[in-house]
């Protein structure tokens, strides 16, 4: 049998909070990428895409060979669903590859107003596989099953249905069933299903006991890593493997989405050539993805039912080993324009992330002036000891 | 009128005297918040129950209850439950996962799919819709009264809690307990830190960890608008607390729903006491939640990318703009709304002069004061 037939390689779907990550992304591998607009996503804190950003962004991806999907997956009021109509028109002129959604009337305004596919998003907690088929009932193409359902679960649904599943792989979790929650609503006056979630499940909680108070991060899910879990998933024919975390730096993105674009590819040529990936190349996958802010890891509920050992409880600090200090944005003759988080100064070395140290040389205010240091948040031009690139991500090791 | 939660003698008898108009009786294995755990089988458990429940509530009045989010592992056992419900003539099944309407249609003919709060039917147009598929719907705690006037035409299939616990989340992980095979159960109180005083609860079961509200969701004193929207059954919660809670609920509501004088604020007061905790509307009235969202929704034309105090601004573009020179709204990072002056407008590359830009373009302009990073440029000029 030739296995490199028998098994596809899954689309490796990446978040894109905003234009310049998607492009971080889609460099960095991404087959897909999905992103807000400036309606009814669930990350209202993320910068989003303007519906013209969403047109570039689709043509960009489509001059690639890539997709854009967008999410439009909160739980809709009514007057959502009044804005939305007018949004989904203007969408279906951009014609992105798909729509997230987790509710039903979304789904409805989808089908009625767009031709564009329906994906079901992970907030509408798809676990069995009845539940898919109520949703392929009106149109779903695609299932994101929700972050309980395990590889061996979505094995036996795809040998049931007819259906794309994909399946998140990696980032932060929610503790709940994802649309279960609506703590923020009631703590902060903000809809954790509309882009408001405040994050309570991240504070600590003070229990009450019979041998006194107690106080831990008793929901503080671990950040989800499944580079463990890809074979796994290949065999059982997952379509898609998804990347939590438009919220989050383009390091994170970039870092990311190599390093499971690494990992598939290696899977894939594992199954291919009947050779197993060496625990060698796994540490190195883990250690990439731990070099980046992090709430320490666990595999989920993607083998088992995620236990006690799922949860951070003794919370100290996000784990790392790099801090990001700079991106890149443009070139200009040998001046590369960055992005700062810190201050930079002349003659600082930096790391880029692929490990090459560069020596900062010069470097200049918009005004294209002479200065000395950068400030955090700031644009400045920077010349180096070495090539710079606009792709060129720097960080400090810690 | 009145339908609430049974798992005992003791509560089906309460109910029935204090004038409930119909039972849901679940069994622990396939309620999500049964707050007690039982250990008789499904089917003898339900049969229990219904023939407690023959001196005052009919099968016709008697729902059988099975919220659970169903992994398809858990499928025998909510068949086997369904079918005992279905063998002992009960006809309506409350659920929150759908995929069990078409598990419940296939084994019971005549079934009505009940769907729970937790469904996220949150419009008119989701709610119109699931009632398509569904018979009967409790709307979500964080729907309020202007959407349920829309709905009056559905009234006879809608239903709504009244009073009792709210549930702000389920989870699949114990956090109490820790394990995944353990069949302890654990009801506890804890506070969040950043919201000391409010006691939340947890309900830790086999099933996962229920986590409730601080407050109680209580509509007594809302009974005109309540009666307004005129919603077939009002749903009272009270499991997991004393009897003494549930009859005065039930017996509170009965009387207004029988236009019975009743003092509402001796009974809330007495409601108030019995659970210890505020007796509240909840989001009934309003819900004002992401109102902020509109400030996004604007037409967006640039932010600002940096400021150089008397030297200059850098914008980002987020959409094409042919003359860039000229007065622009803006919001800034505060949220206060000023108008800005684009003046003297250059590509940051080379600094030469541009009036035009294409999304994604850098620009430098002249400073003007007030402007912050992450301020908002929009179109309507």
């Amino acid at each position: 049998m030739n296995l490199s037939t028998q098994y596809a390689t899954p689309e490796l779907l990446a978040p894109g909070g905003n234009l310049q990550k998607l492009q971080v992304a889609f460099r960095c591998g991404a087959d897909a990428v999905y992103v807000g607009g400036t309606v009814f996503g669930l990350r209202k804190y993320a910068d989003n895409f303007t519906d013209h950003e969403l047109r570039v962004a689709v043509d960009m991806a489509n001059s690639i060979g890539r997709k854009v999907y967008v999410v439009l997956n909160g739980f809709a009021h009514d007057a959502d669903l009044t804005e939305l109509v007018a949004h989904l028109n203007v969408l279906q002129t951009i014609q992105p590859h798909a729509f997230l959604v987790s509710d039903w009337g979304v789904a409805k305004a989808v089908r009625d107003y767009t031709s564009i596919p329906l994906h079901v998003s992970t907030q509408a907690s798809v676990t069995n596989i009845r539940a898919i088929t109520e949703w392929i009932a009106i149109g779903a193409e695609r299932v994101v099953m929700a972050r309980e359902v395990s590889i061996d679960d979505c094995k036996k649904i795809k040998e049931a249905l007819n259906v794309e599943l994909e399946l998140f792989i990696h980032g932060s979790m929610c503790a709940s069933y994802s649309g279960k929650c609506v703590i923020s609503n009631y703590s902060a006056g903000r809809d954790s299903n509309r882009g408001g979630c405040v994050q309570s499940c991240r504070h600590t909680y003070t229990i009450e006991s019979d041998s006194g108070p107690v106080s831990s991060h008793i929901m503080n899910a671990k950040d989800l890593q499944g580079i463990r879990q890809i074979e796994a998933c290949v065999l059982a024919g997952i379509d898609s493997l998804k990347i939590e975390g438009r919220m989050k730096s383009q390091l994170y993105v970039a870092n990311a989405v190599s390093t499971y674009r690494d990992a598939i590819d290696a899977v894939m040529a594992s199954i291919h050539t009947g050779t197993p990936i060496t625990n060698d190349q796994v540490f190195r996958f883990e250690d990439r993805l731990k070099s980046v802010s992090n709430r320490q890891f666990s595999a989920g509920g993607l083998s088992t039912r995620p236990d006690a050992s799922s949860i951070n409880r003794e919370f100290g600090g996000y784990q790392k080993s790099v801090e990001i200090v700079a991106t890149g944005r443009s070139m200009h003759h040998n001046r590369l324009l960055i992005e700062c988080k810190d201050v930079l100064c002349v003659g600082d070395a930096v790391m880029r992330l692929n490990d090459q140290s560069v020596t900062i040389t010069h470097l200049f205010d918009c005004l294209h002036m002479p200065v000395d240091s950068t400030r955090p948040g700031g644009l400045f031009w920077m010349m180096s000891d070495s090539e710079l690139a606009s792709t060129d991500i720097f960080v400090v090791p810690l | 009128m009145i339908w609430t939660f049974c798992n005992s003698n003791d509560d089906i008898g309460i109910a029935g005297r204090q004038g409930a108009a119909g039972i849901i009786i679940e069994h622990s294995r396939t309620s999500v918040r049964s707050f007690v755990s039982n250990r008789l089988p499904v089917s003898e458990h339900l049969s229990r129950l219904v023939e407690a429940a023959r001196q005052w509530f009919s099968p016709s009045q008697i729902a059988f209850n099975c919220d659970v989010l169903v992994h398809d592992s858990d499928i025998d056992d909510c068949i086997r439950a369904i079918d005992a419900a279905a063998h002992l003539g009960i006809r309506e099944f409350r659920i929150q996962d759908i995929g069990l309407i078409s598990l419940i249609n296939e084994r019971v003919s005549d079934a009505v799919i009940w769907l729970n709060p937790e469904i996220g039917c949150h419009s008119e147009t989701s709610i119109r819709m699931m009632l398509k598929r569904c018979q009967r719907l409790t709307v979500g705690n964080e729907v309020p009264i202007d959407t349920l006037l829309k709905l009056s035409d559905l009234s006879h299939q809608l239903d709504i809690q009244v009073q009792g616990p709210i549930l702000i989340q389920y989870s699949y992980r114990r956090y109490i307990d820790g394990t995944v095979g353990g069949h302890d159960t654990y009801h506890v109180s804890a506070s969040d830190s950043e919201y000391p005083g409010r006691k939340l609860r947890f309900w830790d079961s086999p099933n996962g960890t229920a986590m409730f509200l601080y407050f109680d969701r209580c509509l007594l004193r809302e009974i005109d608008r309540l009666r307004a929207i005129g919603l077939s059954r009002w749903i009272i919660d009270c499991r997991g607390q004393d009897n003494s809670v549930l009859s005065r609920a039930i017996r509170g509501y009965r009387d207004l729903s029988l236009g019975i004088d009743l003092d509402i604020k001796a009974a809330v007061d007495e409601l108030t006491q019995l659970t210890g905790r505020p007796q509240r509307p909840g989001f009934f009235n309003s819900n004002n939640t992401d109102q902020d969202r509109a400030s996004q929704s604007g037409d967006t034309v640039a932010v600002v990318r940096d400021v150089v105090k008397d030297r200059y601004i850098v914008l980002e573009f987020r959409a094409p703009v042919v003359g860039v020179s000229g007065k622009w709204s803006v919001r800034t990072s505060k949220g206060e709304y000023t108008v800005m002056e684009i003046e003297n407008p250059r590509r940051i590359a080379d600094l030469s002069e541009i009036n035009q830009a294409s999304v994604g373009d850098l620009l430098v302009v002249d400073w003007k004061k007030g402007i912050t990073p992450k301020s908002t440029i929009f179109a309507n000029r």
